[in-house]
């Protein structure tokens, strides 16, 4: 059953330079319990799609198109109140900087228990509980809820956060980069855990990160922006190993392996655009080796390649052979277009 | 939490040994000889004589101090020129009659102030804001005296719906302490300068709350909360705790001031307390009544700071829990 | 020798960045153009007034032109001793500005120093100078003042003295704060290891980064003394041969021409206002600039 269906969803912030279009006709689905994983350099706007999702933008951000479909309802649509409803007990977001994402003047159960409170699910005696049980479920020891947040470690605050965020068990869970600011053991405790938790809830994952291993592990399904578009979704297995858009495929140069073969990382030239005012046609074509003239005036729509498998670019029929080309160096420091 | 008393309390001691020690010095270098601080010429031989012993001024300077520092544990000011009376008893009315008035305006004002900050704070923009942030500029920029004498002529003279003055009407006996200070008339005459007090006193906890709660705003603490779905009550709730954080140290700051407006206060509206009194003594040359003054209301000044340290300690579970 | 040219350039970059913020913010502006009309005033005052702010002016019948109304002649109308408002609210402007920028001078020289070092070398330096704040903050002003001018006499310089000695107290807590936090900034670290002194690191290094706040706390400060001289002319404690804005309001109070003589009240005290708001809201215009938390987001 497709839980979610974002159809052509275009957000804008109006900044002093002008209207930033973040997000311009983002289009795709997911499945119940399905893992969606969206990546993309910082800016590109994947994290605007997870405020957008719970609609928790900022003041000078705003919804200029599009529909976001969560169980056939229009999110757009919704009057605040119902949005606070669904916040938390239907779809939930696990933010990007645990840190800070607990109130330092109030008790880490308190919090909890409010969270739950706000959608008067359980009776009061029940919370406490509940919220000893949703430690449990996190690693955390039950005499720590009446801790405050000074007193947890980074790791211990991150799990805290997810206790919190799976508390209603919502049917969508967004993780917003989810394991930046950690070292690496505990990057790998505390996704081993968010892993565990949603297979246990049965719920949908969207993660959003720029760390491509955290989406290889995790989700089936990987979407990739640039520029506030969507250019490649599919199965996972498939756009990591065989891309079919060339940004995709500058992408994949930038990891090694531990048994490949020794090569240069290569990176992609240039630099992501200015959302103000994107470039025309095809918005990767200044950084794209295999760009033509076609690619400067007429904008690729995200068509289907294959079966469940999505590309926004014109020569997508050749992606075998430019996977070949993409692998060399020489194609990427001189083949451009001024 | 108690490390954090603990070190709080033995620094008061010293602010207070020290300020004490600077009044002595200060007092001992008015006109005229140390003797006539606090003994009167008019008093006969006997009475010199038992007050020359107990301030111990035919002994040398420091032994002067020490007699000076005993004293003052045990409340002994000395003797009022004017009143005839020791000091204490003098000044212990005055002192009340200023707390009633500056502590009510105190504590109404604060909490006017911060509720009115957190709402502004809250809700950003729009006419409101504009007007909340230049009416508070406006009164913090009024000097109390200037603005008790406009309530005065306004309220008082012109509309004639409150007295001019003093606390009460002259001439009054109460029944009884309640009486005295619960009475329609008390309250009648209270009235002006209590609302001198809060005017002024409201614009300092408004403008800190609300650049304390635009600062809280933009933290991701309340993001996570708002996206797990508690309501914008709630939200208030916690901003504003966090926010008093930073207003409960600056009300501190604004304790000390209270001492100097009331002063200023008492004098438009002949409000019968410790400010007054001191600047009467002054004008009388009554010295021991002037010092007494101000050694209480030092006092009380670094006793409310600890007392607010204390409280900002209690609230910050940062500190609490330490 | 360069490093105090660069510090130098770096302050004057600050100030004409905080002009054109200035330039910006159109409240700003206004509070600029209305302070510098205000020092105009206290420069020019006794020049431009139109009668000499302490004499008596008499009636075409002889008598003195007590307590008039405002009117053609007199803008602002006369005393209870026949002197104009209008040209005592004029001078008055001079003993103002004047306390008010000298008082704020010190006081911003003095509570940065003392922030300065007392957040620097930290430890005992620190906790000594932190009592004597404290100290500072035990006493309460207005008696404090009422005490020293009559010890020393009333003057000018004594109301200097007595606002001076005590209102550093904010602005060396704040400063101290900033350099708390900016002491373990890398900046600080990589001058050490070059080899800076104490001297070099505190005043070349770290004091430009304070400027900002210490410029803020001048606005503050110069509001501050202009309220305290007001405050204590009103009690008869200011310089009985210069006209001031709190002593005008002395007499007014004194002779009990505030029952109907409004027009005495309310000028000086709407310039203690106007003048006091201006300092408030360009100093808040820097305020911006110092923290960017307040910014819009």
């Amino acid at each position: 059953m497709t839980i979610l269906d974002v159809r052509d969803l275009c957000v804008y912030y109006q900044t002093r330079q002008g209207k930033v279009k973040a997000i311009d006709g983002i289009s795709f689905a997911i499945e119940q319990g399905e893992s969606l994983g969206l990546v993309g350099e910082s800016g590109c706007g994947k994290t605007t799609v997870g405020k957008a999702l719970l609609r928790l933008l900022a003041d000078n951000a705003s919804i200029e198109k599009g529909e976001v479909l969560f169980k056939g309802r229009d999110l757009v649509r919704l009057s605040p109140g119902e949005m606070r409803s669904i916040r938390g007990k239907e779809i939930a977001m696990i933010p990007q900087s645990a840190m800070n994402a607990l109130d330092p003047v109030y008790r880490i159960g308190d919090v909890i228990r409010e969270g739950i409170d706000s959608h008067r699910e359980i009776a009061a005696e029940a919370n406490r509980e509940r919220v000893v049980e949703l430690f449990a479920s996190v690693g955390l020891e039950a005499g720590r809820i009446d801790d405050y947040p000074h007193m947890f470690s980074g790791g211990m605050r991150q799990r805290a956060v997810i206790a919190a965020v799976f508390a209603l068990r919502p049917s969508l869970i967004i993780a917003d980069e989810p394991t930046t600011a950690l070292d690496v053991i505990v990057q790998d405790q505390v996704l081993r855990q968010l892993a565990d938790l949603v297979r246990q809830t049965g719920a949908t994952l969207i993660a959003i990160t720029h760390d491509i291993g955290i989406v290889a592990e995790n989700c089936r399904k990987t979407g990739v922006m640039y520029a506030g578009k969507l250019v490649e979704l599919g199965p996972t297995n498939k756009v990591l190993l065989e891309p079919s858009h060339p940004y995709t495929m500058g992408l994949q140069n930038g990891l090694l392996g531990v048994r490949d073969e020794r090569r240069e990382i290569i990176s992609i030239p240039g630099v992501p655009p200015n959302l103000i005012n994107p470039p025309s046609g095809c918005r990767f074509h200044p950084r794209c080796p295999f760009a033509a003239e076609r690619c400067i005036s007429e904008e690729p729509a995200l068509e289907e390649i294959a079966p469940g498998r999505r590309c926004a670019c014109h020569f997508s029929p050749n992606a075998s052979t430019m996977r070949l080309e993409a692998k060399k160096t020489s194609v990427w420091t001189e083949g451009c277009l001024p | 939490m108690r490390k954090y008393a603990f070190r709080r309390f033995y620094q008061t001691i010293i602010v207070l040994w020290v300020v004490m020690t600077i009044l002595f010095v200060l007092f001992r270098m008015m006109p005229g000889d140390p003797t006539s601080m606090l003994v009167d010429e008019s008093l006969d031989e006997i009475a010199r004589k038992k007050l020359l012993v107990e301030w111990g001024l035919d002994a040398p300077l420091y032994q002067q101090y020490l007699i000076f520092l005993k004293n003052l544990v045990f409340f002994n000011f000395g003797v009022s020129f004017f009143y005839r009376i020791p000091v204490w008893e003098a000044l212990y009315s005055p002192l009340f009659n200023s707390i009633v008035l500056m502590g009510t305006g105190l504590f109404i004002a604060i909490g006017l102030g911060i509720v009115s900050g957190a709402y502004l704070g809250w809700k950003r923009g729009g006419k409101m804001e504009r007007f909340g942030l230049i009416f508070s500029l406006m009164l913090r920029s009024t000097p109390i005296f200037w603005l008790g004498i406009i309530i005065l002529m306004v309220f008082s003279y012109w509309l004639a719906l409150f007295p001019t003055g003093r606390m009460r009407v002259t001439g009054y006996i109460a029944a009884n302490l309640f009486e005295t200070y619960f009475s329609m008339d008390f309250l009648w005459h209270m009235a002006l300068p209590l609302l001198t007090a809060i005017l002024h006193f409201l614009s300092d906890p408004l403008l800190v709350m609300r650049t304390s709660m635009l600062e809280v705003r933009g933290e991701e603490f309340l993001e996570f909360l708002e996206s797990i779905g508690v309501p914008e009550r709630s939200l208030i709730r916690h901003s504003m705790k966090n926010a008093l954080l930073p207003v409960v140290t600056f009300i501190a700051l604004s304790v000390g001031f209270v001492f100097g407006g009331q002063v200023l206060l008492e004098v438009v509206f002949a409000w019968p307390g410790m400010g007054r009194e001191m600047l009467l003594a002054i004008e009388r040359r009554d010295y021991p009544i002037a010092q007494g003054s101000f050694i209480i209301m030092s006092s009380m000044v670094i006793l409310m700071n600890l007392v607010v340290d204390l409280l900002y300690g209690y609230l910050d579970p940062r500190i609490k829990y330490e | 020798m360069n490093k105090i040219r660069s510090s130098f350039r770096s302050v004057i970059q600050f100030l004409l960045g905080g002009i054109r913020i200035l330039r910006e913010d159109r409240v700003g502006m206004v509070s600029a153009v209305v302070l510098t009309f205000f020092i105009f005033l206290a420069v020019a005052g006794p020049s431009i007034a139109p009668y000499p702010p302490s004499e008596t002016i008499y009636l075409e019948n002889g008598m003195q032109a007590r307590l008039l109304p405002p009117s053609l002649k007199h803008p602002f109308g006369t005393t209870n001793m026949g002197q104009d408002v209008f040209s005592q609210t004029i001078v008055g402007a001079r003993i103002a500005v004047f306390i008010g920028l000298i008082s704020a001078l010190f006081i911003v020289l003095i509570g940065t120093n003392v922030g300065l070092i007392a957040g620097y070398f930290g430890k005992s330096v620190d906790d000594i100078l932190m009592r004597i704040t404290d100290v500072a903050y035990g006493i309460p002003f207005i008696p404090f003042a009422i005490v020293l001018v009559t010890l020393m006499g009333v003057g000018t310089l004594n109301i200097i003295l007595a606002i001076t000695t005590l209102m550093w107290r904010t602005t060396a807590r704040v400063i101290r704060s900033q350099v708390l936090s900016l002491r373990e900034r890398p900046f600080v670290w990589a001058a050490k290891v070059a080899g800076a002194g104490h001297f070099r690191l505190l005043y070349i290094h770290i004091a430009p980064n304070v400027l900002p706040l210490s410029l803020l706390y001048m606005a503050f400060g110069v509001a501050w003394g202009i309220m305290a001289e007001a405050s204590l002319g009103f009690l008869g404690l200011g310089d009985p041969e210069k006209i001031s804005w709190g002593q005008m309001l002395y007499f007014a109070f004194r002779s009990g021409a505030i029952r109907t003589a409004w027009w005495w009240v309310v000028p000086p005290g709407l310039s203690i206002i106007l003048v006091v708001a201006s300092c408030y809201l360009v100093g808040r215009t820097f305020e911006v600039v110092t923290n960017p938390k307040l910014q819009r987001r």
